[in-house]
């Protein structure tokens, strides 16, 4: 996806001036609600015609206010998933899911069709039911398959699962990620959820006031001291890639070897689910992290892994400590305090704790 | 059980002919227009609203008198579809039916107006981005959501044509078997001395028509808001 975006638009008292470029398939929008975010999207889907400037997908442009381009949101062929699941009453299930199906017919067979979304979305069981009586997350992933089977070339999900509570969230958030590798599809997803986020991209665009404030990876993001300001509230979340090497069922836990460093074992809740050998992701927050300068023996947190510290960056409500360690890199939440008591200073080697109940896996 | 005479019934035949015709010729300008107020700004807006409305508070005979004046023999429009297509509507049933549509016209613009601005706007969105046409969108989003009250809207276009009078003998007269509606020959019946039974008897009819098309109206309405809202 290559998305290039540099509008104005004024909406009574509230103005959009976004300027931003993204070469990534996935992008995460992350921003306090009333920044813009879903205004961004209403511009880029054609719903809103911006004031001034420009969009461009993929060398198309799709609005440019210089040349009077504005190409109507029939058009665009770009899917939106709103945070309210807006199917359509007076259709059944499987009407809404094929709604647009037909629609944007082109001469090339079609990646994926109503059978694979279904079992993709795991939807089969309500195909025969009514929109009346489906429950939040059953009509979002309807939505969901509704928009897919439109042949989006670029996917805006605009808080998808906000609505909906966290074990329906559980439900939801792997398909989206699901949706994402097993059809290529460029996604934008938008979240006041990092973790929600991360377990599609790393790469963010952080907006405030109707303004893009970063954009950049989460780890560079939070190295940065302002940017790392304007994630202000936002629980962050470390991720770390690794191979499933044993199950421990006598002791509760499955051994991950770190992906960076075959060496590093990496203990996690015990996933009996996943086979052994198979790469899978977790995440484990920052605030869930302990700093120790030496190895510490008897202590109940399963996870010591060694490293050195990069750097420590302070912002109005917390402090980072970033690390390079053997299963990748790390930030850490402390208090301003501990990097003096702990003597924290760049290049020192150091250990992070973290206890193997801490971790999810993404 | 009331018998009517042939003269009676033609005048019942004629009224619900006419009410049919209103039926008919208003709802696609009912449609359209009352799309256009429920999601169109524009310039000239409230002008166009006024218009339309106007015939709820113009005197019928007014409007009747308009009509003359367009639509008769000599009028500007009369004159020129009566030389291109020989149609003449004034003192014609097809005029009653001219002269009660455009009674009838606003109180079918404002229910289907309703009806549309009930449609959640977002549902439109969404089928937008799924790659529907606006056209498309109307007809298959909007227009089906909808329904009832439109339904609704053109059932009291109906249900108003049934009562019209005033712009009807003003611009088709009061012609026995020719434009002679159910109301017209009330009156007709209450200006002869002794007629009065004639008169009660097509008056009885009148409501009972006028209810039965009124219920069905109200009723649409309110299975189109019930459907919507929840």
């Amino acid at each position: 996806m290559k998305l290039d975006v540099d509008i104005t638009q004024k909406l009574g008292d509230f103005s959009l001036n976004t300027k931003f470029k993204c070469d990534e398939s996935a992008l995460g929008i992350f921003g306090p609600s009333g920044c813009g975010k879903s205004t961004l999207f209403r511009a880029i889907s054609g719903l809103n015609r911006p004031d001034s400037g420009h969009i461009r997908l993929d060398e198309k442009t799709l609005f440019d206010a210089d040349q009077n381009i504005f190409t109507p949101p029939h058009k665009r062929n770009i899917g939106l998933v709103f945070q309210d699941a807006r199917l359509f009453p007076h259709w059944t299930v499987e009407q809404n899911i094929r709604a647009g199906e037909c629609i944007n017919t082109n001469d090339k067979k079609p990646a994926y069709n109503f059978d694979d979304i279904v079992e993709l979305l795991n939807i089969r069981g309500l195909i025969g039911r009514s929109i009346e009586d489906l429950s939040g997350g059953e009509k979002q992933r309807i939505a969901i398959g509704q928009t897919l089977l439109a042949h989006p070339r670029l996917l805006l999900m605009d808080e998808p699962v906000s609505g909906l509570d966290a074990s329906l969230k559980m439900q939801i958030l792997p398909f989206l990620a699901k949706v994402h590798k097993e059809l290529k599809l460029p996604t934008v997803l938008i979240s006041h959820d990092l973790g929600e986020i991360l377990q599609l991209t790393d790469k963010l665009l952080l907006m405030r006031s109707g303004s893009i404030v970063g954009n950049d990876s989460l780890d560079k993001l939070v190295q940065n001291p302002e940017t790392l300001q304007e994630l202000k509230g936002a629980e962050l979340t470390n991720l770390i890639r690794g191979r499933v090497r044993s199950h421990d069922e006598s002791r509760g836990i499955t051994k991950l070897d770190s992906l960076k460093s075959p060496d590093q074992l990496i203990s996690i809740e015990l996933a009996t689910h996943l086979p052994v050998g198979s790469e899978i992701s977790i995440g484990i927050a920052a605030n869930q992290i302990a700093l120790s300068t030496s190895k510490v023996e008897n202590i109940s947190m399963r996870n010591q892994i060694e490293g050195s510290i990069i750097q420590t960056v302070h912002a109005t409500d917390r402090s980072i400590c970033h690390l390079e360690t053997k299963a990748g890199p790390l930030f850490v939440e402390i208090t301003p305090g501990t990097a003096q008591d702990l003597k924290l200073s760049e290049g020192a080697s150091i250990y992070a704790l973290f206890k193997s109940m801490a971790t999810q896996h993404l | 059980m009331v018998s009517l005479s042939p003269t009676e019934w033609s005048a019942v035949w004629l009224s619900l002919k006419v009410a049919f015709g209103v039926a008919l010729v208003t709802a696609i300008p009912a449609i359209a227009l009352g799309w256009l107020l429920a999601r169109r700004e524009f310039r000239g807006k409230v002008a166009l609203e006024s218009l339309i409305h106007a015939p709820l508070v113009i005197p019928p005979v007014v409007t009747g008198y308009l009509l003359l004046i367009l639509f008769g023999r000599t009028g500007y429009i009369g004159q020129w579809l009566e030389q291109w297509f020989g149609i003449r509507l004034v003192f014609t049933w097809q005029g009653a039916v001219l002269a009660s549509a455009i009674v009838a016209l606003p109180l079918a613009v404002r229910s289907v107006r309703l009806a549309i601005m009930l449609v959640d706007q977002k549902l439109e969105e969404a089928a937008l981005t799924l790659g529907y046409r606006p056209a498309r969108v109307f007809f298959k989003i909007t227009l089906p959501l909808a329904w009832p009250g439109v339904l609704g809207g053109v059932l009291l276009a109906f249900s108003r044509s049934l009562g019209e009078f005033g712009a009807t003998i003003t611009f088709a007269g009061n012609v026995e078997g020719m434009t002679q509606t159910l109301p017209l020959a009330i009156y007709s019946a209450m200006q002869v001395p002794g007629e009065e039974t004639i008169a009660m008897r097509l008056v009885i009819f009148s409501l009972i028509l006028c209810f039965a098309s009124l219920l069905a109206s109200e009723y649409l309405t309110r299975w189109s808001k019930r459907k919507l809202e929840s």
